[in-house]
């Protein structure tokens, strides 16, 4: 069955329950693992991984989301993982980490949560109410804004994801000894609105899906802003 | 004295510290190691010609979009109409939040042949005009992060410049031609270096609008590289490891591209702000 045989059935909803999935398994993950290295990094208790976190972060640029994916499908079929909604997970935690570890590391080394830090170390706090309390209670506003962010990024980013489910989808078919594609609707929604758009991308419900995605994303973006305030300060009037 | 929670908790944070400088590492790891994993067989498809598209496709996006930005980011920030800045950022943060799987979907849809649909009786868009097609989404894609780097950029420039420069007599637009624009255009120059890297890795945008070339029976993978990489997964082969192997070929490709412009971004301006 072709991919036009496969869409044809496809609808609004699809792909939000696995997208959710893989997102509830992601953003804690990384928020976790980003948090401890960025509160470690900026407390310089991490020794000589300190200067490496913040240049993987600029490396991080260099390594494209799709290689990324590629780098997921082949283990995927390497290990026979045919589960989609963790391997999606594990393809944004990769993705995502980097970059993420290296913005909460600058809101954790910006002047105010040093100043705040300071202080608590002159009264005599334990490094451990330091690290947990005083910086993240400082800039808890900020480490949300990076969250949802960071959930926009891994429900929308299909350039990982369609290239990483391909080891998934051959793992899958090769188990099962046939040679059909794999249930487009039960794909992540990015994805399988990547697949849709390539067969049928003035479909109505094609375009919903697409202006569903963009909503998402600002209705996110828009919380973070909220949340951080104005990234772009204004000057003073001149 | 240091507590056993305190300890543990430090212990963490140098493992996850670890964990993400890892992770670049094993993902160049494991594309290097499909690589060779199939280096005995023959490509099915030469990457000279994507190669050349992607250099020519990222290199006119990166050089538009950083332009334009930067020009987005002195106009709305430099000439005082309050207006313009309001409208400038409202404008960036639409861009923002449009994914590029719906950026991709509005330049196939830009592409698509009157005739679409009918099957016998279509004709295939022309190459050109794909190609103009990817380098304005992937411009579009771009604007947003070169404004932001501009503007802190700008916001990184001392008060007392611009006081100097007017207290000489200079007008707003002299101001920025003459004083600002020299004191950012490292910036500018590692924005688009950042750009480039961006677009050149762009797959999911950049396929869908090549394949309305597909009408014409052209091979998918040959374009760009990283439609290459999309080509697999739309493949459904059951080879996909030799596919995935030649893919990740193609993989190191774009991460020697990508290392090279994020290296000339770092010389050119290390604190550049690019989100």
């Amino acid at each position: 069955m072709g991919l036009n045989g496969v869409l044809a059935s496809i609808s609004i909803s699809d792909g939000i329950g696995v997208t959710f999935s893989a997102v509830s398994l992601a953003l804690p993950v990384t928020m976790i693992v980003a948090l401890l290295a960025a509160l470690s990094v900026a407390a310089r208790a991490s020794g000589a991984a300190g200067p490496l976190v913040r240049s993987a972060g600029r490396s991080g640029r260099a390594v494209p989301p799709v290689v990324t994916g590629c780098a997921i499908a082949v283990v995927a079929l390497l290990t026979g993982e045919t589960n989609i909604a963790f391997i999606a997970a594990a393809a944004m935690c990769a993705v995502c980490l980097p970059g993420v570890t290296t913005d909460l590391v600058e809101v954790f080394s910006s002047t105010e949560a040093r100043q705040l830090l300071y202080a608590a170390l002159a009264a005599g706090a334990s490094p451990q109410y330091v690290a947990l309390i005083v910086h993240l209670r400082a800039s808890v506003r900020n480490v949300v804004a990076i969250a949802l962010r960071t959930a926009a990024r891994m429900s929308v980013d299909a350039g990982v994801l369609v290239v990483a489910l391909a080891g998934a989808g051959t793992a899958e078919r090769t188990s099962a000894g046939v040679g059909s594609m794999p249930d487009v609707s039960a794909l992540p929604f990015a994805v399988s609105q990547f697949f849709a758009a390539a067969v049928a991308p003035g479909s109505h419900i094609v375009l919903l899906r697409a202006a569903s995605l963009v909503v998402f994303v600002l209705v996110l973006h828009a919380g973070a802003r909220l949340l951080e305030g104005e990234p772009y300060r204004s000057l003073p009037a001149q | 004295m240091t507590g056993f929670g305190a300890k543990l908790i430090i212990m963490a944070g140098r493992l996850c510290a670890w964990l993400v400088v890892a992770v670049p590492v094993a993902v160049v790891g494991v594309i290097a190691f499909a690589a060779m994993e199939v280096r005995d067989r023959p490509a099915d498809i030469s990457y000279a010609a994507p190669v050349a598209m992607t250099i020519t496709i990222a290199a006119l996006a990166a050089g538009m979009g950083a332009t334009l930005g930067a020009a987005l980011a002195f106009v709305s920030e430099e000439f005082g109409w309050p207006w313009l800045t309001r409208i400038a950022r409202l404008a960036i943060a639409g861009i923002r939040a449009v994914p590029a799987v719906v950026l991709g979907g509005i330049g196939w849809m830009i592409m698509i042949p009157p005739t679409y649909g009918s099957p016998g009786s279509h004709l295939a868009p022309p190459a050109w005009q794909a190609v103009l097609i990817a380098v304005a989404v992937l411009t579009v894609m771009l604007i947003a992060p070169a404004f932001g780097a501009t503007m802190h950029a700008l916001h990184r420039i001392p008060r007392i410049t611009r006081d100097a420069a007017a207290a000489a007599g200079a007008a707003r637009p002299l101001i920025a031609a003459a004083v600002l624009l020299p004191l950012v255009a490292r910036t500018l120059w590692a924005a688009m270096a950042l750009g480039f890297a961006r677009a050149a890795a762009e797959a999911t945008a950049v396929t869908l609008i090549f394949l309305a070339l597909a009408f014409d029976q052209r091979p998918l993978g040959a374009v760009v590289i990283g439609t290459s990489l999309h080509g697999v997964a739309m493949s459904a082969s059951n080879e996909t490891l030799v596919l995935l192997g030649q893919a990740s070929a193609a993989g190191l490709v774009l991460i020697a591209f990508g290392f090279a412009a994020v290296s000339a971004a770092n010389r050119f301006d290390r604190n550049i702000s690019w989100v």
